[in-house]
This record gives C-alpha cells, sequence and structure tokens, in this order.
C-alpha cells in the first residue's frame, strides 16, 4: 500500500474529510494532499506526512517508511518480474504473502499465478511490500 | 448658344467656390463638371443656371475642359502625381486664392502659378520659395542650409573612413561541447569522422559552428532511430495507463458464469457468481440469488476456483492438493 493509497484509507476510516479540510486543518501546501492521493510518485517531504500522521493519529514512520513504495515502483517491480519471467513475492496489508509468476497488470490490480497454481487477482492498494526474486 | 459652364463662370467673374455656395453644390461636383469629368445632372443643372443668372439652355451638359494657360512650369512637380491636370486648370482659372473657403482641395487652389502669377509653381501649400519644410520640394543645395533637426541633431557625424571590423565570434559553451560530446559517443563516432564532419577539432570550434554541428548530430541520431510500427498503439512502458486487463479477465469469468472468492480489506471472505462490474466495484449473486455490490477499494483480492480459473484461461488443470 502506497502512501498514497494509506492515506485515502485513513481519510475513510476517518469519516471522509476532504482533502480541502485536511490541508486546513494540517497547514500543509495547497494541492499536496490531493497530489499525494492521486499521483503515483513519491510525493511530500517528512515534515508534510508527519502533519499527516499526527492528523489521522498513526506514526510518523508508518507514512514516512511508506513514502519510495510507490505505486509507479509496484508497476516497475511487475514489469520487471513478468519480462524477466522471475517470480513476485507481494506482502499484503494483511501479513500474508504471495509468491508467483506475474501474468499481467493494469491500473487496479495484477493477476499472479502462485505456486500452488492458484490465479490470484491482487489489489494493489492492498500490497505493501514486494521482492522480485532470483 | 450653349457654353461650358466654366466659360460662363468665368464671364461672371465667379470662383468655384462662390458658385458652389450660390448653387449649393460641392465644390468637387462644380470642378469635375467644369474638366468634363461628368454630365451635369438636371437638378443640378437648374442650380447653377439660377446661381449664374442664365438659362439652362445656356449651359452645355458636359463641358469641355479648360485650355492650357501660358504659365505653365515647364516641369510638374514630381510629388504630385495630378499636378499636370491640376496645372492646366490653375493656369487658367487661378482658381479661389483668398475666398476664405477651404474645400478639401485647398492646396490645388491656393497654389501659386496659377492664373495671373509670375511665380513659378514650387509645389505644396507654400507661395514663398525660400521656405524649406512642409510640402515645398527641395531644392539642390537645400540640404546644406538646413539646420541640424533636434531629435539626430545631438549625434556626432558619421565619421568616413574604413569601417571597424567585426569582433571574432565567441567560442563555442562548454555546454554545447559537452553536448557535442555527448551526442558523438550516441552516434558512435570516430575522431576522423568528427574532424571530417566539423573540419576542425571541437576545442576550436565557435558558439555558432558549435550550434550548426549539434543540429547536424541531432538530425543524423535521429535519422538512425527505427521506424515506429504503424497501426499499434503504442502504450507507455509501465503499465499505468492499461485498465483493460482486469476487465478481460472479469467480463471472462461472468461469462462463464463462474463463482468468484473475494478476501476483502477487513478480512472477511466472500463467494457468488459475478453478474456485473465496473471499474470500481464488482456486484455478486450468492446461492440465495441475493446481490451485493462491492467497491473494489474494499476488496484485497479475489481468486477463481483453481478448477475454475484454469478453465477461464484455457489451461487444463487439476486442483492442487
Amino acid at each position: 500500500m502506497s502512501t498514497g493509497d494509506y492515506v485515502r484509507y485513513l481519510r475513510a476510516v476517518k469519516g471522509g474529510p476532504t482533502p480541502l479540510d485536511i490541508q486546513e486543518a494540517t497547514g500543509i501546501k495547497s494541492g499536496l494532499y490531493r497530489q499525494l492521493e492521486q499521483r503515483y510518485r513519491q510525493i511530500g517531504n517528512d515534515e508534510d506526512l508527519t502533519k499527516l500522521a499526527e492528523y489521522f493519529g498513526v506514526p510518523a514512520e508508518d507514512l514516512i517508511e511508506r513514502a519510495p513504495w510507490t505505486r509507479k515502483a509496484l508497476s516497475a517491480a511487475l514489469v520487471e518480474a513478468r519480462e524477466a519471467q522471475r517470480p513476485i513475492r507481494i506482502t499484503l496489508r494483511n501479513g500474508e504473502s504471495i509468491v508467483g509468476d506475474v501474468k499481467w497488470s493494469d491500473l487496479g490490480a495484477a493477476l499472479i499465478v502462485s505456486t500452488d497454481g492458484r490465479e490470484i487477482v491482487v489489489q494493489r492498494h492492498f500490497v505493501d511490500r514486494w521482492t522480485v526474486e532470483d | 448658344m450653349a457654353l461650358d459652364l466654366w466659360q460662363i463662370r468665368r464671364q461672371k467673374r465667379m470662383t468655384i467656390d462662390e458658385l458652389a455656395r450660390r448653387a449649393e453644390i460641392h465644390p468637387g461636383l462644380i470642378k469635375a463638371y467644369e474638366l468634363g469629368e461628368r454630365a451635369i445632372s438636371d437638378s443640378d443643372l437648374e442650380r447653377l443656371a439660377d446661381a449664374l443668372d442664365v438659362d439652362p439652355s445656356d449651359i452645355k451638359q458636359l463641358s469641355e475642359p479648360p485650355p492650357r494657360g501660358p504659365s505653365r512650369p515647364s516641369q510638374p512637380p514630381a510629388y504630385d502625381s495630378g499636378a499636370g491636370q491640376q496645372q492646366r486648370y490653375d493656369s487658367f482659372g487661378g482658381y479661389d486664392r483668398g475666398t476664405g473657403y477651404t474645400p478639401r482641395y485647398s492646396n490645388y487652389s491656393q497654389r501659386s502659378g496659377g492664373y495671373g502669377s509670375d511665380q513659378p509653381r514650387q509645389g505644396g501649400y507654400s507661395n514663398d520659395p525660400n521656405r524649406q519644410s512642409g510640402y515645398a520640394p527641395r531644392r539642390s543645395g537645400d540640404y546644406q542650409q538646413r539646420p541640424p533637426s533636434r531629435g539626430r541633431g545631438d549625434r556626432p557625424p558619421k565619421k568616413s573612413g574604413p569601417r571597424k571590423p567585426r569582433p571574432l565570434p565567441a567560442p563555442a559553451r562548454p555546454s554545447q561541447i559537452e553536448h557535442l560530446k555527448t551526442l558523438l559517443v550516441r552516434l558512435d563516432m570516430s575522431g576522423d569522422e568528427l574532424l571530417r564532419l566539423a573540419g576542425k577539432p571541437l576545442s576550436m570550434l565557435n558558439r555558432k559552428e558549435a550550434a550548426v554541428l549539434l543540429t547536424t548530430c541531432q538530425t543524423m541520431l535521429a535519422e538512425r532511430k527505427p521506424e515506429k510500427p504503424k497501426g499499434k498503439r503504442q502504450r507507455p512502458y509501465l503499465p499505468e495507463s492499461v485498465d483493460e486487463h482486469e476487465l478481460l479477465y472479469l467480463t471472462k469469468v461472468q461469462l462463464e458464469n463462474r463463482p468468484l472468492d473475494l478476501t476483502l480489506f477487513n478480512g472477511e471472505t466472500m463467494r457468488g457468481t459475478l453478474v456485473g462490474f465496473s471499474p470500481y466495484a464488482l456486484t455478486l449473486s450468492d446461492e440465495e440469488g441475493q446481490e451485493t455490490t462491492v467497491q473494489k477499494l474494499a476488496i484485497a483480492y479475489y481468486q477463481a476456483p483453481a478448477s475454475v480459473a484454469a478453465s477461464a484461461n484455457g489451461v487444463e488443470e487439476s486442483e492442487p492438493a
């Protein structure tokens, strides 16, 4: 789960404040929150993420450590695994791990053929970490 | 016997302006009538006859232009394209001097050199032969006598002499050289080839030569690129813009009426037959026929049972133990 996906989830849990509400409450730069949710690359610095973490009531490390694990980085790993025909290990937000070959990946999901032959369509917003294995 | 308009007007010792005022006709139109450029209309003929105190039948409807006078200058001023005709007309009538009326051809009617004038015409609106500004054409010698103008008078006169040699062109910028080196590496060009192309070593290039060489190298590089296959949609390397895989997969599962196992964000699981979907949600029908729409954001992952999945992908596989 990228920082964008995570703050979107936290916003939903908090009852759906608007990006403008969050911006006014935290004092972060105008438009930053929207970019954080919508863009696929790394957005915001540690200071901004700390303010957001305080607002959502989660540890700052939760956001800061996720910052480099962007959706774009996941795309790159999925493409690399598929083209190199190497298995990928995906760790989900619930701690579960799926290891398998990437059959396809698109904007919202990826189809992983696990080592036991199951075809699992993983929603990308539920992916926490990943490794392309040798 | 009918006479030309100008003849009658002259007999009555009237100027065009006087006649125009009396007849309430524009002087330009009267002039056109007198020159024979236009035939006098019936209504104007009556007015002119009244103003001249003659019978309308005494005025020719289409006048002959007045003859040339003796005081016509030998060379008409070059600046006035219509000068020949106007001069001819002037010379006869000596029109309108001092009448006070200023029609739009006033410079025409106030020129010198007309009837009874001994002065050769200087042109323009000035009768003063010494006048050196305005419309008056300059005569030879005027340029030396003319005082310097205000605007450019402060400038020092141009020095006549050999021209200052142009400064040498600036040497190529370091960024140009750097860019050139990168391009040459990409072109896999040897030192000899470079010398042949540039005509001199890179360090000796000036700014303009470097710019030309850069353009040449970039053109060569562009020509080396393989052509993109036509007709096929080009997609970016990363699949961020591709959103059809999941929809195709779900379409196939739906058409084959196969069940899906959903695992939700909160750990719950759901099983049902896919009855519909959109980019943001799936609708499943359970065994009792109850339909539930689940937002994709609430889904962690989903899978078809192994046998169904193998069949859906055309692979004959048995369910693993």
